[in-house]
Formats: structure tokens, sequence, C-alpha cells
């Protein structure tokens, strides 16, 4: 199957003496989910902000979709079809819940010329999907619960239709139902033809949902594989990946 | 006597207001407060007097090329000294306020001392924008000029306030001083959108000293009550919001002008402080602080 | 309490006292001038270097150690002097009295002005103190009757020979050195200093991160009225001049010249930028555009000053690591 996303032999950190990502790589198929896991600290949020510009490789490279990203900057990359839900705060909180989930494709109209037709058909195809978003549409976003402000992310991240969506630990903080819910959406999400780079601390989810996984241990790949393959042994599996550094 | 005291103050206030706004707008955007506002102001004024009165160049020339003036040192600033701070401080805020404060205070003191050195320390009246005998305005004598200039000044803060809510720009620009990085995700060159911000501000600032130059003559260091007033208006506002920049503009000039009369003229620029110290006693946030995110 | 912040009660990490004794010894070294013959001239100037080494090292304790800035240390002196000045014109009191009262009134206003400000985060300290300083100035000016505006109001000479003047201030300055490095290695120290790399981090340890600050820059703005009022009586005219905000700017930039948050730095600053500063107004005034230039290209690229600087390539030397420029300037933060 071929790749979205080819990260090639990484190096990146945030101060100019430590490395946080160590001579990574890792593939991101087409049309599917990937996961990555790893312990806290493992570097899993670098590796989404190296990918999205917002912090620059020391060494190696990111291609997606066969073309240097490398140094793209992060603007660049949401018109060239990324897309990014962040681990924390990726909603305006002083903007109504349509806002928000206009303005980021109204941004990109001006640079991917939709029409406002097909915008405002996204946007009510959301509103559908998700009900609470339709009830509480003129509301601040800030009043908004945890759970929420989840869903309304991922109805911003569908109104893009990106062809790379990176996740970053969807279900921190939410109750199991609405975890639920958020992975039935990411399974979504690869149905209609996104790539997706899941990062999740919920294991079992994440084997579940991603067709292939990677180990990330102190900003390298330790382990990887198809998912199927850790579904018989995850308990062993997970032990042996996550235990033996440690 | 009130009426016509209210309507001074109001005229003033739209002056302050659109000082003040350029200055709220940097707030919203880059979290820091520039210092060398009062230059700006004092950039346009000179830009426009001497454009006028040295080259001969016509009114309606000399205004818009002492906004362009504010607005390109506004331009010039965030690119060489205010950018960089987004390079190396990341996320510290406390690094980026030192940075900032001592860098824009510097430039302040820069500014006034080359323009002393270039044009004297002296002050120069500006030209009037129209000529024509004294009108009544609710028992005020305004002079069309004064009309005039306050015409345009509303022109600019009412254009500015409704691009910000209303036009994809401004609300672009209000998204990212909502959140930086979700704003570079869905495509808004951050970078682009400071230096847009600064370059405006600038040349608001700019607008308002050459708009007030026949009123009060510019001089190197007349920046510094406007920029003063700007600061106790965004306290008063709250910090980073344009709606609160407009309102505490228009109150700070009734309270001056209420204050001129019923306590004392040749103290109303102390008003400010009174109000100022009001303010951080009893709604530290400000008037329209329940918009402000904790940073 | 006292349990929670016992980790911070360790003693103050090792540090160099060498700045201290490189200070006392520049001071020891000016000491001798005036009786091998240093004009008076001349010695006008040192006094002037060593009254703003009081001022910046005064802001250097708020700004390079407890992360606070004021736009006010011009403004705090000028109360300072003014409150001595009109003691002794509408009351007759003493320059003995005034001078302290002097402090006291600044440390007061210093006090409302932080009890006000310093509870919130964000930039009210700098835009207050930028009001208040200005605004004084203002009062003054208007208040023609009273302060007699710009052209001032006499007040007494403490000594009758320049040199006892030039000799005050070199004790002053000393003092202020020992008694800011004494300060610096107390618990009190470090909660500053804690303050300043993270005041939520510093908070969560059960540092009472408000009282501290408020205590820092009333003792700070107390200290700058102190300074104001003794020079008051050295210059003997006091006006609304010594409030200007040029003069917190030269302050400012001997404090980044000479190094943030380095004991020696605003002595060394200070004595740089005023001697330069006579050169640079015979040539025509042009210190005003100098020195802004340095801070700013200081700032941008030479964030820990001379001092820091020195002091980072004498610890590289020594074999200390100084790594980063950035953990180089915490370890120097240290007195
Ligand atoms: N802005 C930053 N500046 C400096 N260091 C950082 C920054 N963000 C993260 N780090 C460091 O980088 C390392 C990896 O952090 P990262 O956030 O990528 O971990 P993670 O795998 O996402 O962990 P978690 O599961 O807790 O989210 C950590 O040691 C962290 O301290
Ligand atoms: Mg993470």
């Amino acid at each position: 199957m071929s790749a979205i996303l080819q990260i090639e032999n990484v190096t990146a950190g945030y101060s100019a003496d430590i490395d946080i990502l160590r001579g990574l790589s890792l593939n991101v198929r087409k049309s599917s989910v990937t996961g990555l896991v790893g312990l806290n600290g493992a570097g899993k949020s670098t590796v989404m902000k190296s990918i999205f510009g917002f912090l620059r490789p020391r060494v190696g490279r990111i291609l997606f979709d066969e073309q240097d990203i490398t140094h793209g900057r992060p603007h660049e990359l949401a018109s060239k079809g990324l897309w990014l839900i962040p681990q924390d705060g990726g909603l305006f909180d002083y903007m109504s819940v349509e806002t928000n989930l206009r303005l980021p494709i109204e941004t990109r109209r001006a640079v991917n010329g939709l029409s406002r037709a097909e915008i405002d058909r996204r946007v009510a195809d959301v509103m559908e999907q998700f009900p609470i978003l339709q009830e509480k549409r003129r509301q601040l976003a800030t009043r908004l619960s945890g759970g929420q402000r989840k869903l309304l992310e991922f109805g911003i991240a569908h109104v893009q239709r990106p062809t790379l969506c990176l996740i970053d630990e969807p279900s921190i903080g939410l109750a199991p139902k609405v975890a639920e819910e958020v992975f039935a959406h990411i399974s979504t999400l690869a149905k209609t033809g996104t790539s997706v780079l899941l990062v999740d601390h919920n294991i079992r989810k994440v084997i579940e949902v991603a067709s292939y996984v990677y180990v990330l241990t102190l900003g390298t790949v330790s382990a990887e594989g198809e998912s199927s393959v850790f579904q018989t042994d995850l308990h062993g599996q997970v032990k042996e990946w996550l235990g033996i550094n440690y | 006597m009130l009426s016509s005291m209210l309507v001074s103050g109001l005229i003033t206030g739209t002056f302050y207001a659109l000082m003040a706004l350029g200055l709220t707008m940097i707030f919203g955007v880059l979290r820091i407060v520039n210092f060398a506002h009062g230059e700006f102001y004092m950039i346009g004024g000179f830009a426009y007097v001497l454009l006028y009165h040295n080259l001969g160049v016509p009114i309606a020339v000399a205004l818009p090329a002492a906004v362009l003036a504010g607005g390109t040192l506004g331009w010039i600033v965030e690119k060489l000294l205010i950018r960089p701070i987004y390079a190396e401080f990341g996320g510290r805020q406390q690094g980026r306020d030192e940075y900032a404060i001592i860098v824009t205070f510097a430039l302040s003191i820069l500014l006034i001392a080359a323009m002393t050195k270039i044009v004297g320390p002296w002050s120069l009246q500006g030209p009037r924008l129209i000529d024509g005998p004294p009108l009544l305005l609710a028992g005020v004598r305004v002079s069309p000029h004064q009309i005039a200039a306050l015409g345009i000044a509303l022109a600019f803060l009412f254009g500015t306030l409704y691009l910000l809510n209303y036009s994809l720009w401004g609300r672009q620009i209000r998204a990212v001083a909502q959140n930086r990085s979700a704003a570079a995700v869905m495509g808004v060159d951050v970078g682009k959108v400071s230096t847009i911000v600064f370059a405006t501000a600038g040349g608001l600032a700019a607008l308002a000293g050459a708009l007030l130059s026949n009123m009060i003559s510019p001089s190197p260091d007349v920046g510094a009550f406007p920029a003063i007033k700007s600061y106790v208006i965004i306290v008063l506002g709250g910090l980073g919001s344009p709606l609160g920049a407009l309102i505490g503009g228009l109150l700070l000039g009734v309270i001056e002008s209420l204050g001129a009369i019923y306590i004392s003229f040749s103290y109303r620029d102390t008003y400010g402080l009174a109000l100022l110290v009001l303010v951080l006693l009893l709604r530290p946030n400000g008037l329209f602080g329940e918009t402000r995110r904790e940073v | 309490m006292a349990s929670r912040v016992s980790s911070l009660r360790r003693p103050a990490a090792p540090t160099s006292r060498t700045q201290l004794l490189v200070a006392l010894a520049i001071l020891a070294a000016l000491a001798p001038l005036p009786s091998l013959g240093l004009e008076i001239y001349w010695q006008g100037v040192v006094i002037t270097s060593l009254y703003y080494a009081l001022l910046a090292s005064n802001w250097n304790l708020l700004a390079g150690y407890t992360g606070l800035f004021s736009l006010a240390p011009a403004g705090f002196a000028m109360l300072g002097a003014y409150v001595t000045a009109l003691l002794w014109t509408y009351a007759g009191v003493e320059p003995w009295l005034g001078i302290p009262a002097g402090a006291i009134v600044c440390a007061i206003v210093g006090l409302v002005i932080g009890v006000l400000t310093l509870r919130l985060s964000g930039p009210y300290l700098a835009l207050t103190t930028l009001a208040l300083a200005e605004i004084l100035r203002v009062i003054v000016l208007n208040s023609f009757d009273i302060t007699r505006g710009e052209i001032g109001l006499q007040v007494p000479a403490l000594f009758a020979h320049q040199s006892s003047y030039y000799y005050m201030f070199l004790v002053a300055v000393g003092g202020f050195l020992i008694g800011l490095h004494w300060l610096l290695g107390q618990p009190c120290g470090l909660y500053l200093r804690a303050i300043r790399n993270d005041e939520t981090g510093a908070r969560a340890r059960g540092v009472r991160t408000v009282f501290w600050k408020v205590f820092a820059f009333s003792v700070s703005s107390g200290l700058s009225g102190l300074a104001g009022a003794l020079f008051a009586h050295y210059v003997i005219i006091v006006s609304p001049s010594i409030g200007h905000l040029l003069v917190t700017g030269l302050v400012m930039s001997m404090v980044v010249l000479g190094g943030m948050g380095t004991l020696l730095g605003p002595l060394v600053g200070a004595l740089l930028v005023n001697v330069s500063s006579e050169y640079l107004r015979a040539a025509g005034d042009y210190q005003h555009i100098v020195f802004p230039i340095v801070v700013i290209l200081f700032a941008r690229f030479c964030r820990e000053g001379l001092v820091g600087r020195a002091a980072m390539i004498f610890n590289a030397r020594v074999g200390t690591q100084a790594r980063s420029g950035a953990k180089a300037t915490e370890v120097l933060a240290s007195p």
C-alpha cells in the first residue's frame, strides 16, 4: 500500500542541545488509520508538530504525497490538504460554534477555490452528523463541555475533507461513551478517504481502528507492525514494547 | 454647558479611540504592549506638517502620506524588532514581555531623539483640512476643520471595527488573537497577520497625529500623552478588546472634559490616572474583560 | 506553608562573590581620585554616575531578579526629591528628616501601585508606572504656585565640599550592593528569582508570589526615592527634569548594557553610559540616540549584557560549563 506521508530519519528538538526525536522514520498509509503509541514524553506530540511545520527538523525529511514539506510553514500545509486536531485547544473560544466550523474552510477557500454552495453543503452535512453542534451553533465555543469541544473539533476536520488528518490524543479526558463516538468518527474519516495519523493512550482502541501501528520510545520507533498482528496478544506486546525500557 | 462638554469630550474621545484601537489590536494578536505607540502618532503629525509646509504637498496627499508613514514604520518595526521574539521565546511569556518592553520603550526614546535632531525640539502647527467660519454643533463652536477631522477619524474607526468583525480578514485577525496555532493550522499566515496589525496600528496612530496637528502642534515628544491615554483606555476597555478601546476612548474623553470644567482645567491630563486606578481596583479585567482569555 | 517551601529554603546555590568584590574594588579605586586631583567637573560626573548606579541597581532588583518592569525609576526619584524639597520649603524640615521621608512616601506609593497591579498577570505594572511617572511630572509642572514649575525648588546643601558628596554616594552604592547581595542570599532572594523564572511554578510550590512582588516593588520604589532625595540635596535645585522619561531610558540602558540580573552590571553600565554621555553630549546631544540603539542591539544579540558575557567567558575558562546562552544567564543571575 502506498504512503501518503513519509517521515525519513527525522531529528528534531525544542532547544539547540536536546533532541526529542532521534532519527525517526515512519509512513502513513493512504486512506487508512496509522496508529502511534508511546509513553508520556516519548515525543508523540512532537512528531505532530514537526509534520505540521511548528518545529523544524534538524535532520531528515518529510514527504507528503511525494512532495518535500520538511521546511513548509504551517499555513502553507493547511492549503495542501493537511489538518491537525491538537492535543488541547484547537478552537477559537470566543467565536460561535458555527464560526468555528466556517472560518477555516472560508480561509482556505481563497487558496483552494471552493464554491460558497459547496461550503454551505459541507457545513450542513456536519451539522446533521453532529446534532449537538446544530443545537449549540450560536453559542461561544468556550461554553461547550470538554466532550462537545472534541466533537466540534472533529466536525471542523470533517468540513475540511483533508487528505491527511493528524489527531493527537483525542480521547484524553473524555467519558468512555464520548470516546467511543470519537473513535467512530476517526473510522468514518478514514472511510471517506482521509488518511489519519492517530496518537492515543487507549492502546486497545488504537489497535482496533488502525491498520498499522508504530511504538515510539524516546524519540525513535521501537516496534511496528500490522495491527492484526498485535491484536492477538495485546497484553504481552504492550508489556514488551513499553515495559522493556523502563 | 453640560451637553457642550459632552460633545467636546466625545470628539476628543474619538481621537483617543483611534489610537487605542491599534494598541489593543497589537496586544490582542501579539500579547505585548507597544510602548512606542505615541511615536507613531508623532511621526504621523510631523509627516503631515512637514510634507505640507516644507515640500508644498497638497493636503489631500499629505494626509494619506502621513498614514502611510505610520503604517510603514509599524511594518518595519514589526519585521525588524518584534518578529524575532516569536522565533526565540516560543511559548515563554516572561522572556517575551521583557524583550518587548525594553525594545519598544528604547525605540520610543530613539524616535523622539532622532526627530529632535532632524526637526529641532519645537512644535509645528499643521494646516487645516478645510477653512471656513465656525459652526454650532449642540452648542459647541466647531470649525469645519474639526468636523472634517472628526469625520475622517470616525470613518477609519468604524471602518476598522467593521472589517475586524465582518470581513474574513478581520475574523482571521481575531482568530490569531484567540488561538495562534489553530489559526496557523487553518491556513492563516500568523506572521503576516502580526505585521499587518502592527502596520494598521501605526497607520491609525499616525492618522490621529495628523488630524490633530492643527489643534495640538506636533513636537518630538508630543506622543507621550496620547500614548499614556491609550494605555489607560486599553486597560479600561479590557486588553485586546477592540470594542473596549472604542468605548474606553469615548469615556475617557468625556471624563476629561467634565473634569476640566468641574474640577480643574490644568489637571485634565491627570484624570486618566485616577480612572486607571479605579479600574484596577474595581474591574481589573476592564469593561469588556470577560472576553479576555487567560494567557 | 513552611514545609511546602522547604525545598526552596536550601542555601542559595553556590555562587561567586566575585561580582560583589569586583564592584567594591571599582568603588575603592574611585575613592582616592578627588584627593589625587580629579577636577571638580569630573567629580560631578562620577557623582551623577553613582546616583544612576543606585537607580539602575534598583531597577535591576525588579527587572533582573524579580522580572517586574517599572517605567518609573526616574518618576520615583523625582517624587522623593520633591518630598524633601516641599517639606523644607513649607515646613522647614531639615534634610536629615526630609530624605527618609521621601523614601517612605515613595515606598508607600510603590506599595499602593504594587497591590493594585501585581495581583494581575499582564503588563499592568509597566502601563501604570509609565502613566504615574508622566502624570506626576504634569502635576508638578502645573502646580506652579506650590512647586514653581519648571524653575524648581531650592533646597539646602548637605556638605560644603563636593568631595563629601562624592564619598557619600560611594558609600551609598557600596552599601546598596552589599545589602542586595545579602538579600539575594536570603530565602526572600530565592523567592524573587523563582518568581522571575517561573511564576506559576513558584506559586504552585507555596511561594506567596504577590506578596513578594509587592514587597520588591515597594522596597525598590522607596530606595529610588531615597536616591532621588539624596541627589536633590546635591544638585540643590529640584526640578521636574529629574523624573523625565529620558532618565528612565538611560537607567534602562545602563542595566541592559551592564547585564540584567547581575550584581555588577548596573554599576558598570552606569559608569560607562554616564561617562560616555558626557562626550556624546559635547558632540551634539547624541546620547539619547546612541543608547537606545545600544539597548535594542543588546536585547537582540547579547541579552546577558557585558558583565554577563564576561562572566560566561570567565566561567568557561575556569571550567564551569556554560553550555547554552540561556543557561549561562540563569547561572549568573545568582548573586
Ligand atoms: N514546547 C516545548 N519546549 C521544550 N520542550 C518540550 C516542549 N514540548 C514538549 N517538550 C518536551 O519534549 C518531550 C516530548 O514531548 P511530547 O509532548 O512530544 O510528548 P508526548 O509523547 O506527546 O507525551 P504525552 O503523552 O504526555 O502527550 C518531553 O520531554 C517534553 O518535556
Ligand atoms: Mg502529547
